[in-house]
């Protein structure tokens, strides 16, 4: 489904360059639960942008079910991202003039769907077990809810691949367990999943296991 | 089937950010409410001319020569002026070639702060024999010839009709009220000529101060001029044949009140070109600023799937619809400033002010609204192209 092929990518930073990811090659598939630890500042988050479309690699090809991401032209690459990938980031990823309702139909607002949005908000709000909050702002929520919200929107479009970045960073135990739970879930249901985390121990369900060292990607 | 529309993304985005939305909405409130005061403002005075020169029916007016001055304020701002010429002005001028009619009119100042006089107005004395300018403009028709010691009053003369007013000690009753015009004719109260003369004579007894007017004296005749004859050439005519006298074209009355106006006018526009100026560039700024402090939503939102159009889309609705708000509040605020100061500003700038038309106002609120909306577009467009063209990663990683 997703393929890296010596995917490299490189950062001006003032007079240097800084080289995130250097020659990276994955295979993704649709039944995957990939994990790919490594400390801060190893390239995880700028591999999974690339993974994502968020970027674009210095060199190297990445292939997204048989098509080379970067053939595209932006409405075509954003709807690919839209109706194909969820992205869970580690920071608050709401808009915070949205209300939780809001920003799980924010994913439906780009291009159309054959769905009932409202009933699909609603199911998605119940899964992360936040029904309760369709209505409260991201301010009002604690980090936890807020990643249990970004997980519901991420799915909203029913995508193929999850790439989610640190989701439990700075959540306690129990909400770790959740939240890994929902990932899991999803696996189950033929959703690839591609996670990355300083932390390995907390991912058990992980099929694929990385880890990632100066931009470099190995396999354990 | 489509979730939150471009429309209610960036209201909810203005509305969430209540205090800016309403700082920039302000700014702009500032520039429009001032540039729809002084088209506002224009409009009235050409309104105006165009009302009072057409309502005047004459195309020329003869004056003792010397009189131009004060016979063109009484005739815009209705300053009260008293000079006089000999009636046989009136026979000269109509023998003249081109000329259609004429009318003869007597001015006289009231007394300003004298119990023999209600108020300080100008008189106007008419013949109602040969009046072309007067009677047809009556708010309602007067059915019969004007009594003896009726008068008829501009629109900005306080007293109704059927009210008593008293000059020089002689009582009139209100017979009538002209139309508004926004020229010196509104504060002027008219009079038929013959009572005037009585008027003067009684006045050595009954008024304070005496009224010296003689029987053979007018001070004006008003003219048509022929259809197929030029007004320029007609006046010309009656400037060399009638010894003593000058003339007042209705056009020379419309340039004296546009050049005068222009003046004022190029001041005001250049005040606010700079106030707009300055305000567009204050609007870009928090703009960019605010596109800058929002770099991680739109990259989240590029990562949601926004494309680069979509994004721009958002930023310059949002533009629009702040802007649209300051247009607005703008135009509302300018149109109370002018309702309630309209007269004094006439009063002080020294010209004839007649609140506009529906139309007239339609298209001033129709233009201030598009200079706002421009004004949006311009001061939002950096912002939302750089936004646009942004790599998501990088518009994240750089809102942290």
């Amino acid at each position: 489904m997703l393929t890296l092929r010596q995917v490299t990518k490189t950062y001006d930073a003032g007079d240097s360059q800084v080289t995130a990811v250097k020659n990276v090659d994955l295979e993704v598939n649709k039944t995957d639960f990939v994990l790919i630890a490594g400390r801060s500042g190893s390239g995880k988050t700028t591999l999974l942008s690339l993974m994502g479309g968020l970027a674009k690699p210095t060199s190297g090809t990445i292939i997204f079910e048989g098509t080379d991401i970067w053939t595209l032209d932006d409405v075509t690459l954003s709807e690919m991202r839209n109706r194909k990938i969820g992205f869970i980031f580690q920071f608050p990823s709401l808009i915070p003039t949205l209300n939780v309702g809001d920003n799980l139909r924010l994913a439906t607002s780009f291009n159309e769907v054959n769905y009932d949005i409202t009933s699909r908000t609603k199911n998605l709000l119940e899964l992360v077990d936040m029904s309760d909050k369709a209505r409260a702002y991201p301010s009002q929520l604690s980090g936890g809810q807020l990643k249990r919200v970004a997980i519901a929107r991420a799915l909203m479009n029913s995508p193929n691949l999850i790439l989610a970045d640190e989701p439990t960073g700075d959540l306690d135990e129990e909400t770790e367990k959740d939240i890994m739970t929902i990932l899991r879930k999803m696996n189950e249901d033929q959703t690839a999943i591609v996670l990355v985390s300083h932390n390995p121990d907390i991912v058990t369900s992980a099929t694929r296991r990385f880890s990632m060292t100066d931009g470099t990607l190995t396999e354990q | 089937m489509k979730g939150l529309s471009l429309l209610q993304l960036s209201t909810q985005n203005l509305k969430r950010r209540l205090f800016r939305t309403l700082a920039v909405a302000a700014c702009l409130a500032l520039v429009t409410g001032t540039l729809f005061s002084e088209s506002l403002l224009s409009e009235g005075v050409q309104n105006s001319l165009q009302v009072g020169i057409g309502r005047l029916g004459a195309d020329v007016m003869v004056i003792p020569s010397g009189q131009e001055t004060p016979a063109q304020t009484s005739l815009l701002m209705g300053e009260p002026s008293s000079f006089y010429m000999n009636k046989t002005v009136e026979k000269e001028v109509s023998a003249i070639e081109g000329v259609e009619r004429v009318s003869s009119q007597l001015f006289i100042g009231s007394l300003s702060q004298a119990s023999c006089c209600s108020g300080y107005f100008q008189l106007i004395g008419f013949d109602p024999q040969t009046d072309f300018t007067i009677t047809p403009w009556l708010t309602s028709a007067l059915h019969r010839p004007l009594g003896n010691d009726e008068v008829i009053t501009g629109s900005k003369i306080f007293p109704a009709v059927g009210d008593e007013l008293l000059f020089y000690g002689h009582k009139f009753t209100v017979a009538g009220k002209l139309e508004s015009t926004g020229m010196g004719m509104d504060k002027a109260v008219f009079m038929p000529v013959q009572t005037a003369y009585v008027m003067a004579e009684e006045s050595t007894v009954k008024a304070e101060q005496p009224l010296v007017v003689r029987r053979d004296q007018i001070s004006a005749v008003l003219v048509k001029v022929e259809s197929d004859s030029f007004v320029d050439l007609v006046a010309s005519r009656i400037k060399r044949q009638v010894q003593g006298t000058s003339v007042i074209t209705s056009l020379q009355l419309i340039k004296s009140v546009e050049n005068h106006l222009s003046g004022l006018m190029q001041n005001l526009y250049f005040v606010t070109g700079m106030f707009w100026a300055t305000s567009t560039l204050l609007i870009a700024t928090i703009f960019s600023m605010a596109t800058n402090e929002r770099r991680r939503e739109i990259g989240l939102l590029r990562a949601i799937g926004a494309n680069g159009r979509f994004v721009f889309k958002m930023i310059v609705t949002e533009a629009i619809l702040i802007t649209l708000l300051g247009g607005l509040l703008g135009i509302a605020g300018g149109g109370v400033v002018m309702f309630s100061f309209s007269r004094l500003i006439s009063t002080s700038a020294n010209i004839p002010y007649l609140w506009p038309t529906i139309l007239q106002i339609s298209r001033v609120i129709g233009i201030s609204v598009a200079i706002a909306i421009f004004t949006g577009l311009i001061a939002s467009f950096v912002p939302a192209v750089v936004s646009s063209r942004m790599e998501p990663l990088y518009a994240i990683r750089s809102g942290e």
